[in-house]
């Protein structure tokens, strides 16, 4: 609860009474994201906001920030909250901007093919909207059916279709932005969006994870609705083989749409929750699409490079249902209650080792784990090993936690990088720059936001409730700590076998 | 301890926000409390209350605003359709619904309403139960040894007799053998299923029924209501076993008719069919389409109209998006599902169509408030209000 009347007042003036919720059911369910954190986890931090605001306009996000300046009150933006990483939780409690209030579609402008749209936009809505315009946005994130415009850009933005289109940062015309101040700026101009000719501001604010602003309307470059487009897929016999794929396709003249990849592992958790899916040791899904004469060609080209290297191509139906299923990766964590991600962009031709080392750290630590990826430019892989929990044993489920750290160090010692800071990985930012950097993006935050009250005590640094600091070291030694726990644990089970047995062990 | 329905599948759920992306109750409130992940999130902090709760100065607990929640949804299972680890979650709200009046909570009064009416008459409207077949004008047209039998449901009995006529002169137009249940016919209790008051379903109008119809001895049963057909198709099985009759959505049937040629459709015979030389657009019922999955027959049945132009909007079969009508969410909140029922109208405005053709009642009335609402021309009309002018 807002703890000034005056404040609470002033606030539910910014927006409208019927914006503004303070009750406990509206604060509880906005106090998480998609990690299964559990309850113990609020004593550090105060995950539950104060109140819950839902703007419509810059302005009222401008107004809201400018109130809780004068009265010292924390503010989280969240958009759809499908993240894993605490970026929208909020940390100290506050204010927490449910974002998906803002949910228009502005204006298409057809001849430089930019879309206008607020951040409260969800992927697949606008896609859709597109589509029957005749065009259509080719990047987006897997969580495309929930994530929003928003969110997905403050992450960075890597995803479905970066591989032929780029990330967020190669799309994103112009952002609005309203700054910790309270001000709103624009960060390009309509005639330099497009080549930035100073400055890149529009670049600064996507990835910052919601750290240096709050984004409240984006320019989006779309493109014509594709007049062929088409899946297809290769198994192979062991993920090695699957890799070395991976690599072989990024050498190639020819650039497919979209390169993803799952491993045997996945199918074997959907076969024990009684899908079906194929028995294979990995498969790659190749997507391609534009004209149809280029189209043929890849297809064409494809299917010898993978035939080549001892890739089968599966029927169009399995091919098409790979596709169908980018955005269910997930469907597995009904096999333990629970599935933790980690995500890391890894340099393609270390994603064996990656690989290799990460089911190793899962043999130790008694756990059970599958991993899916996909290219996002020819020199890196995107990452995504997942593993099964059961948060309804808690102690296990949060010293099962560690192994995200210990999965990043791994990627991090093969020169690849963790995606996501947020909250609950703000420390990695030491792992993955130097020293001067850290301190650098540390006063660019501070200069910004000079009480530290958006999205604070994250991204650059790590903070508890009360604002209370935790430095690396005693980050890292928490996570060896919890990690060391749950290897004396027994190996974790599930209710239901996994045929041939649990990935880098023995069946329990 | 509180034992909460399907607690497994509370922590199954990603709280990806897919079912968020399409709820229509979150999409005209804006709550993530009104959504379904926010409400099994909720859900899961109940199952899971400990001393914890204490320390952090919080007590969840199911109260009023959470029962209001369950109650904020159309039942229309969009968030079935999408749901990343498939959680059964159409089934799971109304389990929930029930378990809240286990708890001790009290149905929204106007669902308490509905539910005294039936007790009393039979019937959610409080109509005299010997008016049941007043809609039937004509009752030499009822067969002796029929080949089917037409449950007309509520809504055509009591409010919109003209679907009932229509139905009959269809049937009679194919020469099928048919009857009714008359008095014998109680509302099939989908009203009280929807809105968690299972008792009465199962003690007595689901029994009453099938034994109504069983005594009958037909073979198959017609019914022209999407809400009768998922009920009986859905949920009676578990409550009185396996029917001894074949159930037919009237969309079914006559797609059937007309395939085997025993409905011939006519070229607009008395050359006024409003419906001819403008689009039409179908719109799927939420309990006939995502429930029941019977998305081709009435597509079927409107292609062979001759010359009848039909267009698709964006969102149909398994994405349909809902009317509003739902769930026992319209008696209790007529004003935003009417405004649900507008934005349908506006995606058929948006495909140019001059008619909304539907095979639900509730549908049928909720569309044309939504228009009204708006003021759409679009005008919806049942499915056999169309056919019965091209035989």
């Amino acid at each position: 609860m807002i703890e000034s009347e005056v404040a609470r007042r002033s606030l539910i003036r910014a927006v409208r009474p019927d914006r503004y919720s303070e009750s406990l059911l509206e604060r509880l369910v906005t106090s998480h994201d998609l990690a299964p954190m559990p309850k113990v986890a609020a004593l550090a931090f105060k995950m539950m906001p104060d109140a819950v605001i839902r703007p419509k306009e810059a302005e009222e996000v401008a107004e809201v920030i400018q109130i809780a300046n004068s009265w010292d009150i924390p503010v989280t933006p969240r958009g759809g909250g499908s993240w894993g990483f605490g970026g929208a939780v909020p940390n100290n409690g506050g204010v927490l901007l449910d974002m998906t209030s803002m949910d228009k579609i502005i204006s298409l402008d057809a001849e430089r093919g930019i879309v206008r749209v607020q951040p409260g936009v969800v992927w697949l809505r606008l896609d859709e909207w597109l589509r029957r315009r005749g065009y259509f946005v080719p990047y987006y994130p897997s969580s495309a059916p929930g994530a929003t415009i928003g969110g997905w850009i403050s992450t960075g933005g890597v995803g479905v279709g970066s591989y032929k289109y780029g990330a967020a940062r190669d799309n994103v015309r112009s952002l609005q932005v309203v700054l910790p101040s309270g001000r709103i700026i624009d960060t390009a101009h309509i005639s330099d969006s497009k080549h930035p000719s100073q400055f890149d501001l529009t670049s600064f604010f996507i990835g910052s994870e919601g750290s240096l602003g709050i984004v409240t309307s984006i320019d989006l470059q779309v493109y014509p609705d594709p007049e062929a487009f088409f899946p297809a897929s290769y198994s192979f016999a062991n993920m090695d083989m699957a890799y070395n794929a991976l690599a072989k396709i990024s050498e190639a003249r020819l650039k497919p749409y979209h390169v993803a990849f799952v491993d045997d592992n996945t199918f074997r958790f959907l076969r024990a929750m009684g899908r079906e899916a194929p028995e294979v040791g990995g498969m790659i899904n190749l997507v391609f699409e534009g004209q149809k004469a280029k189209v043929d060609e890849e297809l064409k080209f494809f299917d010898a490079l993978m035939t080549s290297i001892g890739g089968k191509r599966e029927s169009d139906a399995v091919s098409h249902h790979e596709w169908m299923e980018r955005s269910y990766e997930l469907r597995t964590k009904k096999l333990g209650t629970g599935a933790v991600i980690g995500e890391a962009l890894v340099p393609i031709g270390e994603t064996a080792a990656v690989a290799r080392e990460t089911l190793q750290l899962v043999k130790k630590m008694k756990m059970s784990l599958a991993v899916n990826g996909y290219l996002i430019d020819r020199g890196t892989v995107a990452f995504l090993p997942y593993y099964l929990t059961d948060e309804r044993r808690w102690i296990k489920s949060i010293s099962s936690l560690s192994f995200v750290k210990k999965f990043l160090d791994i990627s991090n010692a093969h020169g690849g990088r963790g995606v996501g800071l947020g909250l609950f990985m703000a420390n990695n930012v030491r792992a993955m720059r130097d020293v001067n950097t850290v301190k650098l993006l540390r006063k660019i935050k501070y200069d910004i936001d000079p009480h530290g009250r958006v999205n604070g005590g994250k991204t650059v640094e790590l903070k508890l409730r009360f604002g209370i600091r935790v430095g690396p070291r005693l980050f890292r030694a928490g996570m060896n700590a919890l990690a060391i726990l749950k290897r004396m644990y027994p190996r974790d089970k599930y209710d239901r076998p996994v045929p041939g047995g649990f990935p880098g062990g023995e069946h329990p | 301890m509180i034992k909460i329905p399907e607690e497994r599948e509370l922590y199954a759920c990603l709280q990806c926000g897919y079912c968020r992306a399409v709820c229509p109750i979150y999409a005209e409130t804006g709550w993530e409390s009104n959504n379904p992940r926010g409400k099994l999130f909720a859900l899961k902090q109940l199952a899971n209350r400990g001393p914890m709760d204490l320390v952090l100065g919080r007590d969840p607990k199911p109260g009023e605003d959470f029962k209001m929640r369950l109650y904020q949804c159309t039942s229309c299972g969009a968030c079935d359709e999408v749901c990343h680890v498939n959680i059964k979650l159409a089934h799971l709200w109304e389990e929930l619904k029930e378990w809240m009046l286990e708890q001790g909570f009290e149905p929204l009064e106007a669902h308490k309403a509905i539910r005294e009416k039936i007790e009393k008459t039979r019937n959610p409207y409080g109509e005299p139960t010997d008016k049941r077949d007043a809609w039937l004008t004509d009752k030499s047209m009822l067969s002796a040894n029929p080949e089917v039998l037409f449950f007309a449901g509520c809504t055509a009995s009591y409010r919109v007799g003209f679907l009932g006529q229509a139905v009959v002169k269809i049937l009679k137009a194919a020469n099928v053998k048919f009857n009714v249940l008359g008095e014998d016919e109680w509302c099939c209790g989908s009203p009280l299923l929807r809105t968690g008051q299972t008792g009465p379903v199962k003690n007595d109008l689901a029994p009453h029924n099938t034994k109504a119809i069983e005594t009958r001895g037909v073979k198959a049963v017609i019914t022209a209501c999407a809400g009768c057909y998922n009920t009986m198709k859905n949920d009676y099985p578990a409550i009185v076993g396996k029917p001894t009759y074949d159930l037919y959505h009237l969309s079914e049937y006559l797609d059937k008719l007309i395939k085997s040629k025993r409905l011939v459709l006519k070229k607009d015979p008395a050359n006024k069919s409003p419906y001819l030389g403008v689009k039409v657009t179908y719109h799927d019922p939420c309990h006939l389409g995502r429930h029941a999955r019977v998305f081709d027959a009435p597509r079927n049945v409107l292609k062979a109209i001759p010359g009848l132009q039909l267009v698709e909007m964006p969102y149909n079969r398994e994405s349909a998006h809902c009317c509003g009508a739902g769930g026992g969410y319209k008696s209790a909140y007529n004003y935003t599902s009417e405004s649900i029922a507008a934005k349908r109208v506006q995606e058929a405005e948006e495909v140019g169509a001059s008619f909304i053709i539907t095979s639900c009642p509730f549908c049928q009335v909720n569309l044309n408030a939504g228009a009204k609402k708006i003021g759409s021309k679009v005008k919806t009309v049942d499915i056999v209000q169309v056919l019965e002018q091209f035989i």
